[in-house]
């Protein structure tokens, strides 16, 4: 929470402004009673008619200056809560940005992104309701309690029984309401599971017909909900008219006490109208609170799942040397490396030493499983090693930039993420404003130049998100050009060619030997025929190049 | 145009229920008019006071009978519009089981090739987002429909339309965020951070300028329409309409989260059995 406050700038101006019109409003809110009374008792009572016209002029202006003073507050209040959201978003969003590997694998994909989204929604949500409400609801309260003991009397003591009574009323409802939400979202959960299932098996499902049995599964589940559901909505539909009666009752009661006392001489008629108000004000705004406050646990859960991305530090560091003055160019040496993932007990790769030099190919085979991937990740430093030194152009890799050393470096990982947009846009992933001459020849060296080609809007043809438009062969070779766009000095190859048929493999192949010049090529590959003009072959088993 | 397809359609779900909905709009219309006639009783008992005053005598039996009819009143009143959301919350929870039963049936129909060409974050969307709107229709602006004649209609609209678009917005910036996250390592190893955080902050602007403007015609505009319609007799009405906007702004953030959180952690849970 602290951490959120000291991150997310607030304007003081705006908060100070919104307080004030809240008093006024409430000061406002307050005034309307008093001038009835007011009103009843000088023109009412004596029956003069220019009285009564003036004191409704007063309360219709007050009303409209209530109006005007509650709908700039409501703005102030939305510029606060949505600048507080945007800022968060935006802090949350960039601090994910700069995490490791290691830190994506320690919260998790989903995890963050419902921190970065809902999370933050929610408490977004929580602070409109505190600057709206929870502002105002005290300060009526406590305005209420003081006109109503100062011009009632005994009548306000109607309010000993009601707040309690409301209070107890109110958190039986919600402890049923709350029993009822957490079941209705774990049958929620079930039928989107359900669903999703079949979704994505519906290939399957046909294959074996068995619609019907999925429908049938479904159709249980979807019965159950709706069970639950509507329980549940009974139960809510409970809260308002409970209340109102109590209201009802309340009133009923100060009218009661109100006309004895007027009865006695000690109380005026106007007065005692005024307090039934008075007193119904203090009720609204005990209720509303007591609202907010139930709401404040969860939406404190949320802001603490967000404090917790925010107080995380990316664990790689940044070192500084400078590009120039490396001693090499193109080349990769592992020095004994042994690694293992953070929070794992046991190393994956255990003493790995090799030297890949400029103009090479390396290439690395094993079983699935052994550690290849492990190995080609070091590289662009997405992990550090245990123990050992990965040397880039004979410098441990952790002595640059990251952005340095990543920007001569083409990484294309064993699962191809493409982004949704077009293929120039994910082309220019490996080039920021690359040309149409720079996507031409990175395809043409991918052999993706064909199918793009075929393509009716070309380079601007619709890319969906993850690629899903594209066939595995297409996406392969698009992550290949992504990084061929970058001209780098290492190419990491992760398995990418195992989605090609032989003829494009080899032409692939081919037309990088001939591009790429003195760069060093590093490569995890599954067919013999593709590692056959390797310069150096490394096999991996458990963990280790034998 | 999209509202007015689901609102029909919901029409056509909702002919199944025609008896049931005559009598839940009929409990509605009583509970509200017995409401009504609560701040009458309350001028009574004032008159009465004053006659009192002016007679120079105390009519405890009136005052006591008209307090006692108040709480009647009260009573009635509220038990029918208990009766009200009761009926409804079956109403609501069938329709929606219709709904979802047709959309599990139509999955099973639905030609293969346009599962090549959809996404199953697309397909899911589209289906939440339909669901959403009906069940949204169903369970607030029926009823308030009733309860509620005199929200100016056009103001409805205004904040409607703004809230559409946030939603809309809300949606792209989640997907980025799922996207960018999903594809961290090449985010990463293509230094592609200061440009995911450019647009993201583009998105953020359009959402935060698009969320004002709903949230300030949505809560500005109705608190006063309500206030000038309603305030004068009773305070407490008023309480109770922004009682029910708290209400509102909690059932939205629910379902929002619901629908979001579920949705993410089933796929996040199939990739994970899947192996992708
Ligand atoms: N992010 C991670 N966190 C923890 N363990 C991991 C992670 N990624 C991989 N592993 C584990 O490390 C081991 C080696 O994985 P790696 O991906 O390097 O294998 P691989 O040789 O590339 O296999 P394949 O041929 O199937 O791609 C596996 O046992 C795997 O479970
Ligand atoms: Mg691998």
């Amino acid at each position: 929470m602290k951490m959120i406050f000291s991150k997310v700038k607030l304007k003081p101006k705006q908060i100070s402004g919104l307080f004030l019109l809240v008093l006024f409003s409430a000061v406002g809110q307050m005034l309307l009673p008093s001038f009835l009374a007011q009103m009843i008792s000088h023109g009412v009572a004596e029956s003069k008619n220019s009285v009564i016209w003036m004191y409704a002029a007063i309360m219709a202006g007050i009303t409209v200056l209530s109006c005007i003073i509650s709908f700039l507050s409501v703005k102030i209040a939305s510029y606060i809560s949505t600048d507080f959201a945007a800022q968060l978003r935006e802090l949350v969003f960039s601090r994910v940005q700069e995490f490791s590997a290691a830190e994506m694998d320690q919260f998790g994909t989903a995890s963050l992104i419902t921190r970065s989204t809902s999370d933050i929604t929610n408490v977004q949500n929580f602070l409109t309701l505190l600057l709206r409400v929870g502002l105002l609801a005290p300060m009526m309260a406590a305005a209420g309690l003081v006109f109503s003991a100062a011009t009632g009397g005994q009548v306000s003591s109607v309010l000993l029984v009601a707040i309690p009574v409301l209070l107890i009323t109110l958190t039986i409802i919600m402890i049923f309401a709350s029993r009822y939400s957490i079941r209705l979202r774990k049958k929620l959960d079930q039928i989107n599971r359900l669903f999703l299932e079949s979704l994505e098996g519906v290939r399957v499902i046909r294959a074996f017909n068995k619609q019907k049995a999925e429908s049938a599964r479904f159709e249980e589940a979807n019965g159950d909900y709706a069970m639950t559901a509507m329980a549940a909505g009974r139960i809510t539909s409970l809260l308002m008219p409970v209340i109102s009666v109590i209201f009802g009752v309340t009133t009923a009661a100060v009218l009661g006490m109100g006309a004895y006392y007027v009865n006695t001489g000690a109380m005026e008629v106007g007065s005692l109208v005024a307090n039934s108000q008075y007193i119904s004000m203090v009720l609204t705004s005990v209720m509303m609170l007591s609202l907010v406050i139930m709401m404040f646990p969860t939406s404190y859960a949320c802001a603490k799942r967000i404090s917790e991305v925010l107080e995380t530090e990316s664990s790689i560091r940044d070192g500084s040397f400078p590009l120039e003055k490396r001693p090499a160019h193109a080349t990769v040496e592992f020095r004994h490396v042994t690694f293992a993932y953070p929070r794992a007990e046991e190393p994956i790769l255990k003493d790995v030493s090799f030297v890949s030099n400029p103009g090479e190919i390396t290439a690395i085979i094993g079983g699935t499983g052994r550690g290849k991937s492990s190995i080609l990740k070091l590289i662009p430093r997405l992990y550090d090693p245990m123990f050992g030194e990965v040397l880039i152009d004979g410098v441990n890799a952790k002595e640059y930039r990251m952005e340095d050393l990543r920007s001569f470096i083409g990484y294309v990982p064993q699962k191809n993420v493409l982004f949704s947009g077009d293929i120039a846009e994910n082309l220019n992933f490996g080039k920021e404003n690359g040309t149409e001459e720079d996507w031409k020849q990175a395809a043409k060296i991918a052999c993706a130049d064909e199918f793009i080609c075929k393509k009716k809007q070309g380079y601007h043809e619709a890319v969906a998100q993850g690629g899903t438009n594209l066939s595995g062969g297409q996406r392969q070779r698009m992550a290949i050009a992504r990084a061929v766009m970058k001209k780098p000095e290492i190419y990491v190859f992760d398995d990418s060619f195992s989605a090609l048929d032989m003829k494009t493999d080899r032409q692939l192949r081919q037309n990088l030997k001939e591009s790429i010049g003195e760069a060093t090529v590093i490569m995890v590959a599954q067919r013999i025929s593709t590692i056959l003009d390797a310069d150096r072959i490394l096999v991996v088993d458990d963990g280790q190049i034998i | 145009m999209k509202n007015i397809r689901i609102f029909k359609r919901l029409l056509g779900y909702l002919k199944a229920y025609r008896l049931r909905l005559v009598l839940v709009l009929l409990a509605a219309v009583i509970s509200t008019a017995f409401m009504v006639l609560a701040p009458f009783l309350v001028g009574k008992v004032t008159t009465t006071l004053f006659a009192g005053i002016a007679d120079g005598v105390f009519y405890w039996e009136t005052i006591l009978w008209l307090l006692a009819a108040l709480v009647a009143l009260y009573f009635v009143s509220q038990l029918f519009s208990f009766l009200q959301g009761f009926g409804m919350a079956k109403i609501t929870a069938d329709v929606m089981q219709t709904i979802r039963r047709e959309i599990d049936e139509k999955m099973h129909r639905l030609k293969l090739n346009y599962y090549d060409v959809h996404t199953h974050g697309d397909i899911l969307s589209v289906i939440t987002n339909d669901v959403d709107t009906i069940n949204n229709t169903i369970s607030q602006n029926l009823t308030a429909v009733v309860t509620q004649v005199t929200m100016a209609a056009g103001v409805m609209k205004a904040s409607e339309k703004y809230y559409g678009e946030q939603q809309e917005l809300l949606g792209k910036l989640n997907g980025y965020v799922e996207e960018m996250y999903n594809g961290q390592t090449v985010v990463q190893t293509f230094h592609y951070q200061e440009r995911a955080k450019k647009e993201f902050a583009r998105l953020n602007d359009a959402l935060k300028t698009s969320s004002r403007k709903a949230e300030t015609t949505a809560g500005a505009v109705s608190p006063i329409t309500t206030r000038l319609c309603w305030n004068i007799p009773g305070v407490l009405r008023s309480r109770f309409l922004l009682l029910q906007e708290w209400q509102e702004a909690l059932a939205r953030q629910r379902q929002q989260e619901i629908v979001f959180s579920a949705f993410w952690m089933q796929k996040r849970r199939f990739r994970t059995a899947s192996g992708v």
